[in-house]
């Protein structure tokens, strides 16, 4: 790579274990509380 | 007599060209010379067309998981809680506005070229959606269900958490400094900034089009046209040779481009595209030629350094 050109920029990859631990906690996080409004007045 | 142009030999997927030469339209009558509204590096690369496809489930998750809020919101409303519609509606819009930001940066992760040379602003849309999504989820936990500001704050920080495990915040950009101060080597760096922002221009423009032959020719150009600035990052003494290259060849292949995707969309003209098809295959043969004449020209000046250090050699009687 030459000095005049900048590093490219990427988001590092997740292994798909991390990715569906993330997944569920979204599940629990936002979906929860998407339910609980549903039924809470 | 008139002499007949020498026919250009048929390559072997192009199936709709026909054996007349090349005929360079005007740019001037296509398009007028203004910048394109999608410029990257604004406000409008949030808004970038999408023409690549990526899988449908990537980011989905986050476009279900608010649904129950939509019901809820109208049970509310037709309830007369406004209050609680109000709470619902707030949590559901946010968290909607980060599934879309969140989808738009996954696609973008695929499909969008990155600019190496010029400093560019890029919204960081995944970071944003994560950022909503994280506020959605609080603010859901705090007005619609009614938990403690500890709590909402937990659930905001799980789903923050959450979310960067399943798609990722992208990356702090630090932009390294170029290696050396000097005058020369910043005008190199500003040309190529230059040259790059055209090729990134024509790259969204290439994404417009619908004829994928029209499509593969201008994204193949844009692949060559970054090979050149390469070569010239690696020696920026060539910069001088491909100047007419950076200066009359890209900008008007990108001018042409814009102009011929704007107007293909008003009106559906089979002498437009065989213009713009001549076009192309005339500036792909001038970016070869390019390319291929700063290789020799590497070689040539390779030749003359082996030359002259043979004779420094001899000179001091070691060779």
């Amino acid at each position: 790579m030459s000095d005049l050109q900048h590093p490219p920029v990427q988001t590092p990859r997740r292994s798909l274990t991390l990715r569906l631990v993330g997944m569920t906690l979204l599940v629990w996080s936002v979906g929860l509380v998407s339910c609980q409004a549903l039924f809470v007045f | 007599m008139v002499s007949m142009p020498p026919e250009r030999p048929r390559e072997p997927t192009q199936t709709l060209v026909t054996n007349q030469p090349p005929r360079l339209v005007k740019v001037n009558q296509i398009t007028p010379r203004e910048r394109p509204t999608l410029l990257p590096g604004g406000l409008g690369n949030l808004f970038l067309p999408d023409s690549q496809w990526v899988p449908p489930w990537r980011g989905a998750l986050l476009w279900v998981l608010p649904t129950p809020l939509l019901w809820g919101a109208v049970i509310a409303l037709a309830s007369g809680h406004f209050d609680k519609f109000l709470a619902d509606a707030a949590g559901f819009l946010l968290l909607i506005a980060g599934a879309w930001l969140t989808q738009r940066g996954l696609r973008g992760d695929h499909r969008e070229p990155q600019a190496r040379f010029a400093r560019l602003w890029r919204w960081p849309r995944k970071t944003l959606g994560g950022i909503l999504t994280a506020l959605g989820a609080g603010v859901t936990a705090h007005f619609a269900v009614g938990n403690g500001v500890a709590i909402s704050l937990a659930f905001a920080a799980v789903a923050a958490l959450g979310f960067h495990w399943a798609y990722g915040f992208e990356p702090l950009v630090r932009w390294r400094p170029f290696g050396s101060g000097d005058a020369q080597a910043r005008r190199v760096a500003a040309a190529l900034a230059e040259a790059e922002g055209r090729l990134l221009d024509l790259e969204h423009t290439a994404a417009t089009l619908r004829n994928p032959e029209l499509k593969a020719r201008l994204t193949r150009l844009g692949a060559q046209g970054r090979g050149i600035l390469d070569q010239i990052a690696d020696r920026p003494t060539d910069l001088y040779r491909a100047r007419k290259f950076l200066n009359v060849y890209l900008e008007g292949v990108q001018q042409v481009a814009e102009g011929y995707a704007r107007t293909h969309q008003r009106a559906d003209s089979r002498e437009l595209e065989q213009n713009f098809r001549n076009v192309l295959v005339t500036v792909e043969e001038v970016f070869a030629q390019q390319r291929q004449s700063l290789l020799e020209t590497d070689v040539l000046d390779l030749d003359i350094q082996i030359e002259v250090l043979k004779k420094q050699l001899e000179r001091e009687g070691i060779a």
